[in-house]
């Protein structure tokens, strides 16, 4: 005797037997892969599933190539980033912790960390141009309302929190915490003293996890 | 920085969260984390808002479809397609009950015909001080199991020892688990018949650094 249960985080349907063990039967044909959740794509893709990897991949190509070329500012490489954070991916899909936040956060520091172990291996004058950062400033008119659903996500008290941390200090925790600089390349990028540098990080990072946690318990 | 005090992470918890550290200064900071739970919270925020930072990020469409050169990457095993398809969605019913409840007992298929031989498989979190998640274990349900833990949180660059505990509450030294850059992964087959209730990753000290339940 079987009883199914369906779980509203999963998407997807769970059948027990008397004895209390979990069986899969009948995974595929209650629901396409495209049904499932993003963190069941995910375990799919890391047991090698090839339905569950084209998922992954159309999922979050975008936002992987996204951050990887915002770090390399070179498409062939950051071509190259992206292929091998989602290999990264595959190789590590079991040590994701859906607690510790999103498959699509997961993703993008995994890209991350590769792009700047990337962008280390090349000439400084390659690195990236803080003038580039055009995403970085608050928006001029009202949000295109496409922009608005992608952004309304778990990091939207972020945006608002970014609009009130001065100008200089939001470029250098953007340059430390999303390209990978350090205090001194954040100094020379913007012609200032290191301990300055590390000031500005510091104060904004600050001033953003009080934001962090403000939201958090508005939730 | 070899005597942390909560004073130095609360100096440095931002540049620990945006991987500014040093080795030796970020190995220093976790193991005070491992005895501080208000440090691990405070880390936690600080690496919640570097992790939101990439949420800005805007997406671009890549040249050239992502899928092609990852699938090949890949090479899956030689199982036939349903079997994988099995496999997959009973690594998503993990993913689901384990968020839930922490240990978790999925069936899998097996065996070339696929109809009479399954093995379970048991998965659970790797837990350290203070309730954090610090990895996952996973093993399979036979004789001399297949073992497989990884870590990529909080856990200091080292080596570890990876131990099995069985039901009599007797310690099996199972490998080696090398952390390098605050990411380790070991797998392998247990020399013991008998599945453990537990393994532990112990530190050079003899102290358990984190535990997974498996049963």
């Amino acid at each position: 005797m079987h009883t199914g249960t369906a779980d509203p985080c999963a998407a997807i349907t769970v059948v027990t037997d008397v004895s209390g063990v979990i069986s899969t039967t009948g995974f595929a044909v209650v629901l396409g892969v495209r049904n499932l959740t993003d963190e069941a794509v995910l375990a799919g893709f890391g047991v090698g599933d090839v339905d569950a990897a084209h998922e992954l991949v159309r999922r979050f190509e975008r936002r992987v190539y996204g951050v990887a070329i915002t770090i390399t500012r070179d498409a062939r490489l950051a071509e190259d980033v992206a292929q091998e954070a989602f290999v990264r991916a595959w190789r590590h899909a079991e040590t994701f912790d859906p607690r510790r936040g999103s498959v699509a956060s997961w993703l993008s520091v995994i890209t991350r960390n590769l792009a700047i172990d990337t962008m280390r291996a090349q000439p400084r004058s390659e690195l990236v141009d803080p003038d580039d950062l055009d995403w970085l400033s608050p928006p001029t008119q009202e949000p295109n309302p496409a922009d608005v659903v992608v952004r309304a996500g778990d990091s939207e008290w972020l945006r608002g929190a970014l609009d009130d941390v001065p100008d200089e200090q939001r470029r250098a925790v953007v340059l430390a915490g999303v390209v990978g600089f350090t205090a001194e390349e954040v100094a020379e990028r913007e012609q200032i003293p290191v301990g300055t540098a590390k000031s500005r990080i510091r104060l904004a990072m600050d001033k953003l996890r009080r934001a962090h946690v403000a939201a958090e318990v508005r939730r | 920085m070899s005597d942390v005090t909560c004073d130095v992470v609360r100096d440095c918890a931002a540049d620990f969260a945006l991987g500014a550290l040093t080795g030796r200064e970020r190995a220093d900071l976790l193991a005070h984390l491992d005895r501080c739970p208000s440090c691990q919270t405070l880390v936690g925020e600080y690496a919640g808002v570097a992790d939101a930072l990439l949420d800005l990020v805007p997406e671009a469409d890549p040249p050239n479809a992502l899928a092609p050169p990852v699938l090949a990457t890949l090479r899956p095993a030689p199982l036939r397609r349903w079997r994988r398809r099995v496999v997959a969605l009973a690594a998503a019913a993990i993913v689901a009950i384990s968020t839930a409840t922490g240990v978790t007992w999925a069936l899998v298929a097996g065996g070339d015909s696929g109809s009479a031989q399954h093995a379970a498989l048991h998965s659970a979190a790797m837990v350290g001080s203070g309730g954090l998640t610090v990895g996952r274990v996973v093993s399979t349900e036979e004789e001399h199991p297949k073992l497989a833990v990884s870590v990529d949180y909080w856990v200091a660059d080292g080596s570890y020892r990876l131990q099995a505990l069985d039901g009599n509450g007797s310690s099996v030294p199972v490998g080696t688990l090398q952390v390098a850059g605050g990411r380790g992964t070991w797998t392998g087959r247990i020399a013991s018949g008998n599945h453990p209730v537990a393994v532990t990753l112990v530190d050079p000290g003899g102290s358990v650094v984190c535990r997974g339940p498996l049963a």
